[in-house]
């Protein structure tokens, strides 16, 4: 992450761009649902003119983003629990496990079942996702905080709450931090799994749509407007935390995938 | 956690009941998900098109396995899982070396890569349906450009982490290019491509059923979904704990394989 700019980055980019342009352009390779790239995006200019584009973008980013604030609220509470109550970690830790392992897209069809085609199901399946990411890294945060900030706070004679408030929580800001972004990435991906697999509504719902259509060009326009969401939220959570957690920036950065 | 605490460690009668309760952890912590699955059972509604007790799911699996549909579909999830798993792992290796060694391949490929890595991975498959067809290569192609991020990233630091004076080591040896990287590269990163191997697993049994649910091209996935459309909620839950096993069943098989992989090459230090 530098703060020069990516000369042979970008240069990759467009050649790419441009070669793929060309090669449809001239038939060398004749793929019949390989849109070019200038006919992608007409058809993205179109999809925004009309309204279609924005009205599915908002309801997968507030699928999204709700799921992700339950995740967070309830996975930093659990989280706190886990790491201070030795009885709440021996008689649940083994069944956190258990549901942590159950792979989260088999659960899709599940929420399907019970509350039909809604955001509700769609919310429902990617906060219980987003969850783990919270509960484990607020847990890990919580349990490597420097004990002697614990003995601080015995000598200022805080209550539990004030400790968590003011020396716990702070002190495991950024790996907490790290479970939020993990968790964002992993709220998008199951909202749009649960709107292609199941509940007719936003960019999931969209992007089969013009599939099953037969209509690749709108296709690849959502295909590349679901990458640019991704790739924003990503950059928004990074930012807002390098507000919030100053110093945390590059553990952020390194979190990987 | 009294505030009175002892001025002694850990008084020595109380040793042995704590090691039995650590010997019990994993039992003890089974309980909730134990005792819920024994209510459901006990005041579920078998009839119940919801949520069915789990004696019903035992049924509904037999039912499928009878029919001869529940066999065929682990099997063909397993070969694609395996098969995206060892390409990811080919490619995630190799490019992960390039990318370590050479500053101008990790700058010119950063955004490409970025961009596809943050990509949700489920929103590629149509666009691989319509293109390739279903078939094995689109579904190994999709589960690969999901999976291979963990391997690739991991492989690249690990690159970058080795103490340059065994490079220079290699190099007064006049080591060749391809003995420096069998000797020297490729085993100082294998414990971080191992470590990549091991995050990349369940992403890649995971992507690998997104697949059969949308492209409907057999398999675990499609099963489930398609019991999901008629209402089966037996099978489903059935499905899922047999979703669940097999995920689990292949955590520990690459925990065992990892574990032998290292053994020539011990991680020392961190």
């Amino acid at each position: 992450m530098t703060r020069r700019i990516n000369l042979p980055g970008i240069a990759v980019v467009v050649i790419l761009i441009a070669l793929w342009q060309l090669v449809v352009d001239t038939k060398v390779i004749d793929f019949n649902y390989v849109s070019p790239p200038s006919q992608i995006a007409d058809r993205i200019v179109d999809l925004a003119r009309d309204g279609e584009l924005s009205d599915n973008l908002w309801h997968t980013v507030s699928v999204a983003l709700q799921a992700w604030v339950i995740a967070v609220g309830l996975g930093v509470i659990v989280g706190l629990l886990l790491a201070y109550s030795a009885a709440a970690r021996t008689f649940t830790m083994a069944s956190v496990d258990a549901l942590r392992t159950v792979p989260v897209v088999a659960l899709v069809p599940v929420a399907l079942l019970v509350w039909g085609p809604s955001a509700k199901s769609e919310i429902v399946v990617a906060a219980y996702a987003a969850l783990w990411p919270i509960v484990i890294n607020t847990m890990g945060g919580l349990r490597s905080v420097n004990p002697r900030l614990h003995d601080v706070a015995r000598t200022l004679r805080l209550s539990r709450v004030a400790t968590a408030r003011k020396i716990a929580l702070p002190a495991a800001a950024p790996e907490i931090l790290v479970g939020a972004r993990l968790a964002l990435g992993t709220s998008l991906v199951v909202t749009i799994v649960a709107e292609m697999v199941g509940n007719p509504a936003g960019l999931g719902y969209a992007l089969i749509e013009q599939q099953q259509a037969l209509n690749p060009a709108a296709m690849w326009a959502y295909v590349i407007v679901i990458g640019i969401v991704g790739v924003a939220l990503n950059y928004a959570i990074v930012g807002i935390g390098r507000l919030l957690v100053p110093g945390s920036a590059r553990r952020l950065g390194d979190a990987g995938a | 956690m009294s505030a009175a605490a002892p001025a002694s460690p850990v008084p020595a009668r109380r040793r042995p009941a704590r090691r039995l309760g650590r010997r019990l952890a994993p039992v003890l912590g089974l309980l909730p998900l134990v005792v819920g699955l024994a209510c459901w059972e006990l005041f579920g509604d078998k009839g119940s098109p919801t949520f069915p007790p789990p004696s019903t799911w035992w049924d509904a699996l037999r039912i499928l396995n009878d029919d001869g549909t529940l066999m065929p579909a682990i099997g063909e999830t397993l070969k694609t899982f395996a098969v995206a798993l060892a390409v990811a792992t080919a490619i995630g290796v190799a490019l992960g070396i390039a990318i370590g060694m050479s500053r101008i391949v990790d700058r010119a490929l950063g955004p490409l890569l970025e961009f596809f890595r943050i990509m949700p991975p489920p929103a590629i498959i149509p666009v691989a349906v319509l293109v390739i067809g279903t078939n094995l290569q689109m579904k190994v192609l999709v589960v690969v450009l999901a999976c291979v991020w963990p391997i690739l990233l991991n492989t690249t630091s690990a690159v970058r982490a080795i103490p340059p004076v065994r490079i220079a080591m290699a190099r007064s040896l006049r080591l060749s290019n391809p003995a420096l990287l069998r000797k020297v590269i490729v085993p100082s990163t294998l414990p971080g491509s191992v470590l990549g191997l091991r995050v990349a697993t369940p992403l890649c049994f995971i992507v690998t059923l997104v697949v059969e649910m949308l492209a409907s091209s057999g398999g675990v996935g499609q099963l489930i979904l398609l019991n999901q459309r008629n209402f089966n909620a037996q099978a489903v839950f059935g499905l899922l704990v047999v979703i669940a096993l097999l995920g689990l069943a292949l955590s520990l098989l690459i925990a065992a394989t990892e574990s032998r992989a290292l053994r020539r090459w011990p991680v020392r230090g961190s």
